[in-house]
């Protein structure tokens, strides 16, 4: 017999009837149900299939612990793979599908495996697939492909997600993990000490065991209970259901996921789907719970076997009954109260209780209808597609039976033990300490600001549990002063009256079926002896070898057992054999949360020059240079890149060109030391520049290798305006500051970021002096007023007003050239002004692609030069280091292996072949000697207009050793070689005459 | 004059958004291009003079860390051990001996954030404690979020302004204005 829905009674809203498919077979089950409880109540028993074996799997549990019913949920882009469902909330139109089976969950051609079961014994994969057809890397990836196929649960979706995710910041003073009892009282105790508290829960109901409890809390009735706690709460207490707590971190810090859309039918495209919630408290209070364990015996996978209190969480909370007739099984008190309410909802209950003494409880039981048989204990379950027999035998000791007889059942409800939940203790390195006595792993002491309460702390009854939270909820207030009083003692852990039978695992002589100990993984208990027999002592190497506990649950349902059956093959006891560490998180997290708003273009911010849109409208191609945007080249209809470049670079020697600058890192020094800084950080002399004059200089690492360089202007005594590469600007400001901050405090002189506060155009080519005139009246641009490297300050009329304008006579280009910056909220009305009279003047935009082509054409260096390899006298600028003062660098840029004769050196690069290209990257190497690192690289390539294609490099001993000589550009990734020969690398103008004058 | 051209024209101004209910939008984006911004900074033996000074040119004590403090000719705040803040005042006449002053007017941006849920929209860029007790009106913190350095002032009781560094002006409005439509968002 099947599950089926009880006429009356759960907390499921039977007025709210939900439609949902399950296999694409429409079913109904009410607002309030799991998925999970709702396929229960429609009759399903086969809703998953086993990973290896591919065996039938149905309701194991009534938790995050599930290891049977995992399922696929969604469809197309929304489509969600290895989802539990018995803690999926029902919604209206939900569609779920079983997964790991073809061509269904009830019809699985993969069940072969479980015939040919003896060949996949854990660790199989390590003894086979090799010496049959070759024992080579080529015989395994034939396997593998194989392998790859029938492995994975699940298959995700491979459409983008369609759904956004969002983090958020909380604090608090306390943060109460779990709203059963405990959690519940913990809050209320904290809330009324006046602390700031977060109440959060994975669960979309607030009450934990309380939703569908066994018994009273004390005297009174649990739903009143419960609604009254909560009345009290709401208003006094942040609450937070369907929001997990899966990790804890330094700092009293957790990571939450709250499932925000997760209950809605049609969920606003507004909301996100699921948050991230950073909470940074002051104390935790741990109200965990505990989880049920189950018992290994013979075929203990069969659809019909769960855990007992999920049985009675099906009939309690969702008025579901999970068969007529329920072997219940326990080795602990805990069972019988749930095999009462089983019976009060109406299935014929035999309860085998593995203690052979008749139990107190045995009583109350026997007058609700249950059959109790002390001394009993489960041998074997019979029904692979559901349960039908259970074949029963009475306890020898041990988990050693004698099998007497089968009962007709359609479930087995089992119960060994607790396990309370100390995940997140153990996230902050807390270990767990096994009592012998309740058989279960206690929370270990700690010095972290964490309080544990209820089942977590080994606390059993729900009295009881509720009296452990208020204590600790106190003694949160208590610590943190806003609470004077005495805590109460908290009960201790315990509950039961009669001691636990520690058994894992039933077995009968000569009865055969696999006991399983981690569903999920289809790990039996023959597979953790076959580990122990092969050597692996270690439970770490257990774990790793059986792969118990590796699964979605993470060890949840086995791990225990697991470690006792190792500890048994090894003659240890439980706490020697030891215990694996959990680690965050808690429960899977979606990859979608993690990542938050940091998707596609939001990975990281874009910055934009304060020209941008004036940029695009003037009809730019943009390129990443970093996180900057940075106009690449302005196309005219019908231009390819490389078309629209070489037009730009001829028309900057030929008339005049205007391009955005204003990424270039600028850092305002300024102070009575300035001077002295700039002297110290530069390798050339600044201590002397006059006001109203601008330096090119460069700046070593400390280790004496080539770090940055730029433009410096003094615009008085004490302040300077620094140039840096764009993509330097922050590391040059964090080693100002360092070096301020911790070494030269003496000086007086602050450096401030000022980048963003300007815009800025360079302004090149023949006709640019005539241009910028015309702009800018109030400088007189002369030569003989305005000489090379001059700083001028001026207005550039716009409309009827003028805006401020900060002027150099600088030259990247190689053509006379000014840089023009203005505060960058003017920055639109510059470049449209200036762009104007450009083009006016027969000129016009160009960007980086012309701007690197013309710098290589006159062999000045970038970033792509200065690469954290060379050395100044590798760029060929060794006769800049000042040899009057120190520098940064200037004692290590001596050391021999920066000085020694066949460094590679600056050289220009030229194909031999008429219309060859090369690129940048490539080794160089001697003709007819290409390996290894040859004898340099290629660094920079242009396509000129002028020239063709050329580059510049670096090649052992510079030109002194090759001008003239030829080298092979190798280029072994794109499977080319092109034959270069060695010049100059100043190719356009090498006196420099056209700057000038 | 010449118009100032805010790193955030075309994306204000766009209206009302989002999940908006009977009591009205719960969030406000708004910017301003009338921005002054001086910084001045001082060095140890200086720091005390210098914010005496500035105090007197805005008509305020000078406020300790963390806090704003305004007058009638404008608003100081010490951004860091070293650096002050002058917000909306007159330029910093400081003798050149004791410190030195810069105009940020244009390299910062600023965004005002109002409204009933103006808080829980912050708390999704930055992770500075935004609760009364923690962060009255006044409060200031120099802080970061999203990967961009930021600078947050409570100006009221559901009034914030942040600044950012120019270029990533239209990040952080993109950003504030994607998570805020869940509050309804009027973008002014």
């Amino acid at each position: 017999m099947t599950g089926f829905r009880l006429d009356a009674g759960g907390v499921v809203d039977r007025e709210r009837p939900l439609k949902f498919f399950w296999d694409g077979k429409g079913m109904t089950g009410y607002a309030g149900d799991t998925l999970a409880s709702a396929l229960m109540a429609s009759g399903e028993r086969v809703i998953g299939r086993g990973f290896k074996y591919h065996r039938p799997r149905g309701v194991m549990s009534a938790g995050v612990e599930e290891g049977g019913a995992i399922v696929t949920v969604g469809a197309g882009a929304k489509r969600v793979a290895n989802v539990r469902a018995t803690t999926t909330e029902l919604v209206a139109g939900l569609s779920a599908h079983g997964q790991n089976a073809w061509p269904s969950v009830r019809f699985d051609l993969g069940r072969i495996n479980d015939q040919l079961g003896r060949f996949f014994a854990a660790g199989f994969y390590y003894k086979t697939f090799m010496g049959v057809l070759g024992t080579g890397t080529f015989e395994w990836m034939q396997f593998e492909k194989l392998i790859r196929r029938a492995a994975g649960m699940g298959r995700a979706s491979r459409e983008a997600d369609p759904d956004w995710y969002e983090v958020v910041n909380d604090h608090c003073d306390l943060l109460v993990v779990g709203a059963g009892p405990a959690g519940l009282e913990a809050a209320a105790a904290a809330a009324d000490a006046g602390l700031d508290v977060i109440l959060a829960d994975q669960d979309f109901a607030l009450g934990g065991d309380l939703l569908g409890a066994a018994g009273p809390v004390g005297r009174a009735n649990p739903a009143n209970w419960l609604s009254k706690r909560l009345a009290a709460l709401s208003g006094a207490v942040r609450l937070m259901p369907r929001t997990t707590v899966f990790g804890l971190y330094d700092g009293v810090v957790a990571g939450l996921v709250e499932r925000v859309t997760e209950g809605l039918a049609a969920p606003s495209p507004e909301l996100p789907r699921e948050r991230l919630r950073i909470v940074r408290a002051r104390r935790i209070v741990l109200a965990t719970g505990a989880i049920e364990r189950s018992i290994a015996f013979g075929d203990n996978d069969r659809p019909g076997v769960m855990t007992l209190a999920a049985a009675r969480t099906y009939a309690r909370r969702f008025g579901v009954l999970p068969g007529r007739r329920i072997a219940a099984v326990t080795t602990n008190d805990g069972g019988y109260a749930d095999a009462v309410a089983l019976a009060e909802a109406g299935a014929e209950v035999t309860l085998l209780d593995s203690r052979w003494a008749r139990n107190p409880l045995a009583e109350a039981a026997e007058k609700a209808g249950v059959t109790v048989r002390q001394g009993g204990v489960p041998v074997k379950a019979e029904g692979a597609f559901g349960l039908r027999r259970l074949w029963v035998g009475d306890h020898l000791g041990g988990g050693r039976a004698r099998p007497e007889e089968a009962c007709d059942v359609d479930v087995v409800a089992v119960s060994g033990g607790w396990s309370p939940v100390v995940n997140l203790l153990s996230h902050r390195k807390v270990k767990p300490v096994w009592s012998d006595h309740l058989a279960c792993f206690l929370p270990g002491e700690t010095t972290e600001p964490i309080h544990v309460a209820g089942a977590a702390a080994g606390v059993w009854d729900a009295e009881a549990c509720a009296a452990s939270g208020k204590a600790a909820g106190l003694a949160a207030a208590k610590a943190l002063g806003a609470w004077g009083g005495t805590v109460p003692n908290a009960p201790g852990p315990n509950g039961w009256e009669a001691p636990i039978d520690p058994v894992y695992e039933v077995s009968a002589e000569r009865w055969k079926g696999k006991r399983f100990v981690d569903p999920q993984h289809d790990v039996t208990t023959d597979d953790i002896r076959l580990a122990h027999r092969e050597g692996f002592v270690s439970v770490e190497h257990m774990k790793r070898y059986t792969t118990l506990g590796m699964a979605t649950d993470q060890g949840k349902v086995g791990n225990v057992i697991g470690l006792a059956l190792m500890a048994e093959a090894s003659g240890r006891s439980i706490p020697e054999t030891g215990t694996t560490t959990f680690r965050p998180p808690y429960t899977p997290v979606s990859m979608g949360a993690l990542a938050g708003p940091e998707r596609g273009a939001h990975w990281r911010p874009t910055r934009l020059t304060p020209m941008h849109e004036a940029v695009a409208a003037s009809g730019a191609a943009f390129v990443d240079a970093g996180l900057w945007k940075r106009g690449w080249y302005f196309p005219q209809p019908g231009e390819t890149m490389a078309e629209a470049a070489r037009r730009e670079v001829a028309m900057v020697r030929s008339s005049v060109g205007v391009v955005d600058v204003s990424t270039l890192g600028k850092i305002a020094v300024q102070g009575p030391d300035a001077a002295e800084l700039l002297n110290r950080v530069y390798v050339n002399g600044f201590a002397k520049l006059p006001v109203g004059k601008a330096r090119y200089g460069v700046m070593l690492r400390e280790d004496g290798v080539a770090f940055d360089d730029g433009t410096t202007w003094r615009l008085s005594e004490t302040e300077f305006f620094m140039t840096t590469t764009t993509a330097n600007a922050g590391e040059v400001m964090k080693l100002l500051e360092r070096l301020l901050q911790t070494r030269w405090t003496d000086l007086r002189v602050h450096v401030s970021s000022v980048s963003d506060g300007w815009g800025g155009v360079a302004v090149a080519g023949p006709k640019a002096r005539a241009v910028l005139s015309k702009l800018i009246p109030d400088i007189d641009w002369s030569d003989a007023a305005y000489p090379f490297m001059g700083v001028r300050e001026g207005g550039m009329k716009i409309g009827r007003g003028a805006i401020p304008v900060r002027t150099a006579r600088l030259s990247f280009s190689g053509e006379k050239a000014w840089e023009v910056f203005t505060p960058a909220d003017y920055g639109p009305h510059l470049w449209k002004t200036v762009l104007k009279a450009a083009e006016k003047a027969g000129g016009g935009a160009y960007g980086l692609e012309a701007l690197d082509c013309l710098r290589v054409e006159k062999g000045h260096v970038t970033a792509r030069e200065i690469d954290g390899r060379t050395t100044l006298e590798d760029l060929g600028l060794g006769k800049m280091a000042s040899r009057a003062k120190p520098y940064l660098g200037s004692a290590l840029k001596n050391r021999p292996e920066l000085v020694r004769e066949n460094r590679p050196r600056l050289v220009g690069l030229k194909p031999v072949a008429e219309g060859a290209r090369f690129r940048a990257g490539s080794i160089l190497c001697r003709p007819g000697e290409r390996s290894a690192h040859g004898v340099g690289w290629v660094s920079s390539i242009a396509d000129s207009p002028s020239l063709g294609w050329i580059g510049l490099g670096f090649a052992e001993g510079g030109l002194e050793a090759w001008e003239g000589a030829q080298l092979v550009a190798a280029d072994p990734v794109n499977d080319a070689a092109t034959l270069l020969e060695v010049v100059s690398p100043h190719f356009y103008d090498p006196s420099g005459s056209r700057m000038h004058g | 004059m010449v118009e100032r051209v805010s790193p955030l024209a075309g994306l204000t101004g766009a209206g009302v958004s989002g999940l908006v209910g009977e009591a009205g939008p719960g969030v406000r984006l708004s910017t301003r291009t009338d921005l002054a911004l001086w910084q001045v900074a001082a060095w140890p033996d200086t720091a005390a003079a210098v914010a005496a000074a500035l105090g007197e040119a805005v008509g305020a004590p000078p406020p300790p860390p963390g806090e704003v403090s305004r007058g009638p000719r404008g608003a100081l705040v010490r951004v860091s051990p070293l650096k002050w803040w002058v917000i909306d005042g007159p330029r910093p006449d400081v003798d050149a001996g004791l410190g030195v002053a810069l105009d940020l007017s244009h390299e910062q941006t600023p965004v005002r954030v109002e409204g009933r849920d103006a808080a829980a929209l912050l708390s999704r860029i930055v992770a500075v404690d935004l609760r009364d007790a923690a962060f009255p009106p006044e409060a200031f913190a120099a802080t970061g979020g999203h990967h961009m350095m930021l600078k947050l002032w409570r100006r009221g009781a559901e009034r914030y302004e942040v600044f950012v560094m120019r270029s990533y002006a239209r990040e952080l409005w993109s950003a504030l204005a994607a998570s805020a439509r869940q509050f309804g968002l009027e973008s002014a």
